[in-house]
């Protein structure tokens, strides 16, 4: 388990940013902002926080070609 | 009629000397005219004022203006200012740590910056240029502090929150969007303040271009990376001509680009600035 940074200032789809994910016992105070636990696969901006259901959820999913090497 | 004069009664208020005893051989009020105040009682921190209308002392005591306090004592007066004084120190944290005020600090103005956005990954020769990272927001917290009390700072590194305590944070700036195709992707959303006296969101990275498709040899040229309130921006990728730069200046959203190398970057650090 992770731990995301939830910042309610800042709307994503119908909810919050996820705005930083940091192992858990690294979290640290951050006005105006929660830590809720969350999966190990979340990453920042690529999901969002649903204070509906207090579930963080994927973004939908952007097409990317393969980068060039 | 008048009254005789008592020349025993007189002669037992003069001494020796033949001089009179204030105390006992006066009696009344000396006026003003006779080099007396025509006072006899007061109260603390009453001033004797001269007057040139009718020559007279008046009993008064001092106003406070604006950002100043009076203490009437006995036999005293205190003046003081009640206005924050200014700053005359500045500590700025580049790496987490923690700030512990001074005894005497009761007031203290914080600057908090988060860490920028990066680059998406590039695409490839006639497509799209992903889009620039976005700044890291910033707060300012001017206001009281407990003296003699560590406050807990973090600084974000790219994309990352600072925070100084819960008195004044910042989230970083986002990371620009991959593009899809040929189209250019959208420039990353700055962070925001989200606790502080002032609350500033940072400027959104530019859109990467858009690529011509038939034409591999000219991708779409690259984004800026938006700006903190310290500016810092990097800029975007012009293909064989230009890299495009990492964000700088704390919190500046990286550059984009599309032609490797020289395509990619990451946003700057943030910072946190005590001032007290």
């Amino acid at each position: 388990m992770k731990e995301a940074l939830i910042s309610p200032k800042e709307p994503r789809e119908t909810g919050y940013r996820v705005a930083q994910v940091v192992e858990q016992g690294q979290t640290f105070e951050v006005g105006g902002c929660f830590w809720i636990s969350c999966a190990d696969d979340v990453v920042a901006d690529q999901f969002w926080y649903d204070p509906n259901d207090k579930l963080i959820k994927l973004f939908s999913v952007e097409v990317e070609d393969a980068p060039i090497t | 009629m008048t009254q005789a004069f008592n020349l025993s009664q007189f002669a037992n208020k003069v001494n020796s000397s033949g001089q009179a005893d204030l105390t006992t051989a006066v009696t009344g009020t000396l006026p003003v005219a006779n080099g007396g105040t025509n006072q006899t009682t007061y109260t603390n921190g009453q001033l004797l004022i001269g007057n040139t209308t009718g020559n007279t002392l008046t009993k008064a005591t001092l106003t406070a203006g604006s950002n100043i306090s009076i203490t009437n004592g006995a036999g005293a007066i205190t003046i003081a200012s009640t206005a924050a004084g200014g700053f005359s120190n500045m500590q700025v944290f580049t790496n987490p740590g923690t700030f512990t005020t001074p005894s005497t600090t009761t007031q203290i103005k914080v600057t908090v910056v988060g860490g920028g956005g990066g680059s998406s990954s590039p695409g490839g020769p006639g497509s799209g240029s992903p889009g620039a990272g976005g700044a890291g927001g910033a707060a300012i917290y001017v206001g009281p502090v407990s003296a003699s009390t560590p406050y807990a700072v973090t600084v974000g590194t790219a994309n990352n929150t600072s925070s100084f305590g819960a008195l004044a944070s910042a989230t970083g700036g986002s990371n620009g969007s991959a593009r899809s195709g040929t189209t250019g992707g959208a420039g990353g959303a700055g962070g925001t303040g989200t606790a502080g006296t002032l609350q500033v969101q940072g400027s959104y990275g530019s859109n990467g271009g858009s690529g011509p498709g038939s034409t591999p040899v000219v991708p779409g040229a690259g984004g800026a990376g938006g700006a903190s309130i310290f500016g810092g921006g990097g800029v975007g990728q012009i293909p064989g001509t230009l890299s495009a730069t990492p964000g700088g200046n704390y919190g500046g959203g990286g550059g984009s680009g599309n032609t490797l190398p020289g395509a990619t970057s990451t946003g700057g650090p943030g910072v946190v600035i005590v001032e007290y």
